[in-house]
């Protein structure tokens, strides 16, 4: 379908038969000379950038990692392209980080109150396969963070165990007994199959042969392990032991495990006999249900991570016992295999904890400049999430929608997640709730920003009257990151081709990356100039040059770029209408020849 | 929304008045030399109805002061919308809606000199427009197919423009056929001629897609101006009073 042409002819056609009453066609034109057909590159909005990254920074990422989509929102999710099908973008200039812009209708609502609440499933070739859950309440792009487990080469806090038996049909022979290492903490998980016991794959089909085993254990008190931790341990939906939906619940795990076997490449789903998985637990671990060290005793639940829909289901609950050794434990029958844990559950039914900025330094029309956050366990300080937010003043943010324990954020210098001072951070605040409430932070003095440059630009990119003189405003993030770091962040969002950032210093050298479902941009080590000069800019894809003038205004901080008449190379035009559907009549004529 | 300003509306009303005022000079510098055209003992009158360009339905009071000089005093309906008209311009897959609004009713007063027994007037004159509005929106009218999306119409977005007009008076230029004053009682004539409108003043709202059309305001503003002869054609039926 031609919508650009569509919708010009349709609005000249207004103009005449209301100003003009009786002009002949040939008027047409006339009153058409000298406009442009507009047209905006969100066609979807994108209030989301997902960036994937191994769990081990800077380790290269497969080329190939799929998405699926689940959660009660996930008919509403897909890509700014409208596909349903999500793609994740890759870049040869920069493996290590892939991103997946998510597309949003504009006819959806969503609001704080009522959000978009999906999860997805990142599966990739070597991976542990990683469920997150995320929510959408703003139009405003926000990027967050996925890390990936590499199975050949866990993340610290991660242990993996292989192990091989032989299940003859008929079930095993001997007893089995696989055990993970134990950890500083002086725990480690024990698994028992008895004799006789039966493998079935999902179909229900009996299994029989050289069986491997994969086992991983997970450091609880590890951020980085449950990160990585299938499932996640922020979800948007949980389950109760009869199945009813628990809405957003946070988990917050004493032990953790995930166990997959295989059969001849057959992946084992269930036992003709429940397996019997024992946590060793550590006394100084606080039980979630009691706020109390964990005792001989203490009731705590099972759950396990439902991979066919996403979503934590409690199975039951288990009592902490000692062995004949002394040491705590809680040992409970498996059926089947997957993510389990052992701990404890809040589940909100309230609004997601919001907090409320006073900033008297910056205004929401002030330069943008995203501060990398990291939300922190109150009870082992240790990091369990990153955004990033502008902290301007009004701004609502909201760092965790429901999380079991408690927590408190700091607000970072740094501009990538693996170059900042975890420990040297601008701001901490005081530890809160995580259940609903509100809070008020005043940040005032805090966030000096007065060595950045701050850069306005405002850029078109308009087409050849072969292509109906369309002019290109593009919305989209733009992500940069300081040269030599592994993750993005957001430097600003280009609303309409504008744009205003004070998130770079002069002298310093950035990445740049503009992703967008196909269109995969990247410009490495790029320097902030320290005085006036001239860039040129030299695409790598089409037959474009451009000189950019770089002046600073008399206060040797501001620039501004205003590039409006860029002459758009025909291959990129015809790549846009080919992209967005608007070129050519409905005989394939191209656009302009509307005659 | 975009208002004339008084000082203009002020010079409009001087021009027409000049234009009455030499044509009333005019008539009677004539009467004067030729003593030609005896004075109608009483000014003849007629009531009428018309209908054309310049009002879906109209009511005039016509007054000829004599045989060859008449005024007329009228008030023109020109407020309608057409909503969801739907075309495809008879060339494009895709059907569009149109909505059209129009306020365009007026009132108008004319002066007139009459040759051949009244049968043929040049008439000039001026009207003054009420509202003095045009309005087109146009959205698709089907779901624009975006890969694995049907987007609504809404979603993509509209274009309306909107045309107002520096002044609300416009002077008028015409002539008619048939007299102002029919001899029997009832009558009929015509009027051909044209609104010289003020300069358009545009206004573009889109949305969504195509939000930034709005751009083209002030191309489209400087087009049109170009565009201000507000063609007229108007059967009157009189009735003699």
């Amino acid at each position: 379908m031609n919508i650009t042409l569509t919708f010009r002819t349709l609005a000249l056609f207004a103009i005449l038969s209301l100003v003009l009453g009786v002009q002949s066609c040939s008027k047409l034109e006339d009153l058409a000379s000298g406009t442009a057909v507009y047209i905006e590159t969100d066609v979807l909005l994108n209030p989301l950038t997902i960036q994937i990254v191994d769990a081990n920074l800077g380790t290269n990422l497969p080329e190939h990692i799929s998405v699926e989509v689940k959660g009660k929102d996930k008919d509403k999710i897909f890509s700014v392209m409208g596909e349903r099908t999500l793609y994740v973008d890759t870049n040869r200039d920069d493996e290590v980080a892939a991103i997946l812009p998510i597309g949003i209708r504009r006819i959806e609502t969503f609001s704080p109150e009522n959000p978009i609440e999906f999860t997805l499933i990142f599966s990739a070739e070597g991976y542990m396969p990683l469920a997150k859950s995320f929510s959408i309440e703003s139009e405003t792009n926000h990027i967050e963070t996925v890390h990936m487990l590499n199975m050949n080469t866990p993340v610290q806090g991660v242990s993996k165990k292989n192990d091989d038996f032989i299940a003859p049909l008929g079930g095993i022979h001997d007893n089995i007994h696989l055990n993970s290492n134990m950890n500083q903490e002086s725990e480690m998980v024990e698994v028992d199959m008895k004799s006789g016991t039966e493998l079935y794959d999902v179909s229900g089909n009996r299994l029989s042969g050289e069986v491997s085993v994969e086992l991983f254990h997970y450091d609880v008190h590890s951020g980085k392990a449950l990160d990585v931790l299938p499932g996640g341990i922020f979800v948007s939906n949980a389950r109760d032991k009869q199945g009813n939906s628990l809405g957003a619940t946070g988990l917050s795990p004493l032990g953790a495990i995930s166990l997959d076997m295989y059969v001849g490449g057959k992946e084992v789903s269930a036992f003709s006999e429940p397996i019997e998985v024992t946590f060793h637990l550590n006394g100084d671990m606080i039980n979630p249900n009691t706020d109390q060290k964990v005792q001989e005793g203490d009731i705590l639940e099972v759950w396990s991570f439902n991979e066919t829909i996403a979503e934590w289901q409690q199975e039951g609950d288990v009592t902490v016992s000692r062995n004949p050794s002394g040491e705590l434990v809680a040992s409970y029958l498996q059926p089947h295999l997957s993510t389990w844990i052992v701990g404890g559950s809040r589940g909100c039914r309230a609004l997601p904890t919001r907090i409320n900025i006073t900033n008297a330094d910056i205004d929401e029309n002030d330069g943008e400049r995203f501060y990398l956050t990291g939300l922190y366990r109150a009870d082992n300080d240790e990091l369990v999430a990153m955004e990033s937010f502008r902290y301007f003043d009004g701004e609502s943010i909201r760092l965790v929608r429901v999380s079991a324990f408690d927590c408190y954020f700091k607000i970072f210098e740094g501009q990538a997640e693996d170059c900042l001072e975890e420990d040297n951070p601008l701001f901490t605040s005081d530890v809160f709730e995580t259940c609903g409430d509100i809070y008020d932070v005043d940040l005032t003095g805090v966030l000096s920003s007065s060595d950045f440059v701050d850069i306005t630009v405002e850029v078109a990119g308009s087409c050849t009257s072969d292509f109906n003189d369309l002019v290109v405003k593009p919305t989209l993030p733009i992500l940069y990151r300081p040269e030599g770091c592994n993750t993005w962040n957001t430097l600003g969002i280009l609303q309409s081709g504008k744009g205003n950032t004070s998130a770079l210093q002069k002298g310093e050298f950035y990445d740049f990356r503009i992703s967008y479902r196909g269109l995969e941009r990247c410009l490495l080590g790029l320097q902030v100039p320290v005085s006036n000069t001239t860039i040129d800019i030299d695409s790598p894809v089409y037959d474009f040059q451009e000189t950019i003038d770089v002046v600073y205004s008399a206060d040797g901080k501001t620039l501004t770029f205003i590039y409006t008449d860029i002459e758009v190379p025909d291959l990129a035009c015809q790549e846009y209408i080919d992209a967005f559907g608007v070129g050519g009549g409905d005989n394939g004529r191209p656009l302009g020849d509307d005659d | 929304m975009k208002f004339s300003t008084p000082t203009r509306n002020i010079k409009a009303l001087g021009l027409i008045f000049v234009i009455l005022f030499v044509s009333c000079k005019l008539t009677e510098a004539q009467e004067t030399r030729a003593f030609s055209y005896p004075k109608a003992a009483k000014p003849e009158k007629s009531l009428a109805l018309n209908t054309g360009t310049k009002g879906i339905a109209g009511v005039d009071l016509g007054l000829a002061i004599n045989s060859n000089f008449g005024l007329r005093i009228g008030f023109n309906y020109l407020d309608f919308k057409i909503s969801d008209y739907e075309t495809n311009f008879n060339r494009f897959s895709t059907y569009a809606n149109i909505d059209l609004t129009v306020k365009q009713s007026n009132l108008e007063f004319l002066a007139e000199y009459a040759f051949n027994d009244g049968k043929f007037r040049i008439v000039t004159g001026f009207a003054y427009f009420f509202d003095n509005m045009l309005r087109g929106k146009v959205q698709l009218r089907d779901y624009f197919t975006l890969n694995d999306i049907d987007l609504t119409p809404e979603e993509i977005g509209y274009f309306q423009l909107t045309t107002d007009f520096s002044s609300r008076i416009s002077p008028y230029f015409g002539i008619a056929f048939g007299k102002l004053v029919p001899d029997s009682r009832v009558g009929m004539s015509f009027d051909l001629g044209t609104y010289y409108k003020a300069k358009p003043l545009v206004e573009i709202d889109a949305t969504n897609v195509i939000r930034n059309n709005d751009l083209n305001e002030d191309v489209l503003e400087r087009n049109i101006t170009q565009y201000r002869w507000w063609p007229v054609l108007s059967f009157r039926l009189a009735y003699k009073i």
